[in-house]
Formats: structure tokens, sequence, C-alpha cells
């Protein structure tokens, strides 16, 4: 099974677009139309395996006011036959590279990490964050884990402390 | 200049701990006696200048509320002589090394990782530490920089029952 990850992040690729609506297009999912409109103009990545959409990201940037920053918030989604390879695992590093190389070449946009809400049970045993980095920072007023991965070029900018 | 840095964690020194009481007489780091004795207890790395105590680092050990487990908390004083050395972020390494070893040799103790608050004004641009490898996870009410690495052994226990007491963090997507 061979997996091909694709940048869709600030493409406006109506193919990736159309894909990605249609796995949302189920209510059980995403059940107001409006928000599918914002998921797909954040898309990340899509990941095909023989020309099917296997598992795709998605990123809100917006500040993180518990970190003061402001932080690229990720959802993933794996279509249900690819649960159990290492899909989500890998789209999740794909799409971390790939916005803290973004970050990078657009420092005015002043993102400072990734981060996530943990939403799916069973995971998040490791607080450190493992091959992501993303490191357990507290939870949500619902108990789902909170996590980020500040950019190792980030630096805090002005009055950093005091 | 070569630092010299010992491991003073629970050894119930008494030359360690007369250094380190002399070291925060000289530098007038003491406020109260009775706290200076509970202090003492927890010193954690002592730097050496040849046979000065120039710098040391405590660990206490405490529930971190927003982090829902036990962390170290770290303080370190050094002396001005010393602090354009690096030598506070070279003794949170150290110190770090000390105390995650202890955790692993006694997982009965359950401590997550180590933390500090950062009090000194010009430290913390850089949101994980390079040595320390503590990240910025927050802030006090007195702004102030909290910071927090967690130990690559630790898991969170699996019966671990969400509190809904304990502060949470505003980042609900």
């Amino acid at each position: 099974m061979t997996i091909e990850y694709c940048v869709a992040w600030h493409k406006n690729d109506p193919r990736y677009e159309a894909d990605a609506r249609v796995i949302w297009s189920d209510p059980e999912l995403l059940p107001d139309n409006n928000e599918i409109e914002i998921r797909a103009k954040q898309l990340a990545i899509v990941a095909y395996s023989d020309g099917q959409l296997a598992a795709m990201t998605t990123l809100n940037v917006r500040p993180f006011d518990h970190l003061r920053q402001k932080f690229a918030f990720i959802r993933g989604y794996v279509t249900p036959a690819f649960r159990l390879n290492a899909v989500g695992r890998d789209i999740m590093r794909e799409t971390q590279k790939m916005i803290e190389n973004w970050a990078l070449d657009n420092p005015e946009e002043q993102i400072a990490g990734m981060a996530a809400v943990i939403q799916v049970p069973g995971v998040g045993q490791n607080p450190a964050g493992g091959n992501t980095g993303l490191v357990l920072m507290g939870y949500t007023q619902s108990n789902e884990q909170v996590r980020a991965a500040w950019f190792e070029h980030f630096r805090i900018p002005g009055n950093f402390t005091n | 200049m070569t630092i010299r840095f010992v491991d003073a964690w629970l050894k119930n020194d008494a030359k360690l701990e007369a250094d380190a009481m002399a070291f925060w007489t000289e530098h007038d780091l003491l406020g109260d006696d009775t706290l200076a004795e509970d202090r003492v207890k927890e010193i954690a790395v002592l730097a050496y200048d040849g046979e000065k105590l120039v710098g040391l680092s405590t660990l206490k050990i405490r529930h971190f509320d927003q982090l829902r487990q036990k962390f170290a908390f770290l303080r370190e004083s050094v002396s001005p002589d010393y602090r354009l050395h690096a030598l506070a972020r070279t003794m949170s390494g150290e110190t770090r090394k000390v105390i995650e070893a202890y955790a692993i040799a006694h997982p009965d103790e359950l401590i997550a990782g180590m933390a500090s608050v950062y009090q000194a004004k010009g430290i913390g641009k850089k949101p994980i530490g390079s040595v320390s490898r503590m990240a910025l996870i927050g802030y006090t009410e007195n702004n102030a920089q909290v910071r927090a690495g967690w130990f690559e052994h630790f898991r969170i226990p699996a019966n671990l029952t969400p509190l809904s007491e304990f502060p949470s963090l505003k980042a609900d997507q």
C-alpha cells in the first residue's frame, strides 16, 4: 500500500476540497454546512491511496490565549479502512513539517507552533509527545488533553518575561 | 574555569548542606530561618569552581494542578560573578538528569517531570529550553513564565480520572 501525502495548505485546489467535502458531508462528522466550507479552506495535508482520499488534516490558525501566541490547531481524519495503519501518525508529522516550514517562510504571520485538542479516547498516554513533539499542556473544560509543540525557530517577541 | 557539579539530592550530606546555607547567607537569599531549614533539604545540584560554591539548585516535589501530575519544581541561585557563564542553564540540565534518574528509580513516587517559574528578568525568549528541555506552558498571575518538561519515561496513568475542579485551559477548537 502506497500513501501519497499532498500539501493542500493555501492551495485552493478544487479536487482536494471536493474529496474532503464528500467525507465531511456525513452529518455525523460535520452537521453544519457552513463548517464544511470553513474547513475546506483550512485543509493542510491530504493523503491518497490509489486515488482515494485516505486521510486529511486541517489547520485553524488562531491565538492560543494560554500561551499568548498564535498557534495552528490541527484536526485530523483518517478513513476507517486506514485506521489500523500508521497513516494517522504520518499525516500528523507531514502536517507539522509543512506548517513549520510555512511559518518560517512567512515570519510576519508569527505562528509559534502547532497545537491539538485530543478528542479520541485512548490516545495521549505519552505526555512528552514522542515523535510529534506535541507536549501535554493541560486540559479543556471538557477534560480533553490540550497539546502543543513550539516551533524551534520561534522566539517570544518583545517583553518576553515579567 | 572548570565547574564541577555535585549531586546533592536527598543525600543529607552535612557538608553540602552547610555550603548551601553559607551560600544563601553570603548572598542574602535567606528570608526566614525556618524556610531555610526546609529548603536545605531540597538541594539538588551544587556547582563548585574549585572549592568555592558558585551556584545551586533546589527541587520541591508537589502537585501541578494544570498538568494534574506531580512535578519537581526547580529553583536556582547563581553567584553574581558567574551569571554571564550560562551556569544556570547548564545547572538546570544537570538537575534534570538527577531528578529524572531518581524518578525512574522510584516509580512509586510518580514524578512526571521538572517545572520552573522563571523569576529572573531577561530569560525565556526561547520557548523550549535547549538544555533543560522545559517548554513554556503558561504564565503566572504575575506574568512570570511557567515552564515544564515531561520525563520521557512517564506515562499518564490509565486510571486517571479527570477532575473538573482542576483548572482548565481555554483551548476548545
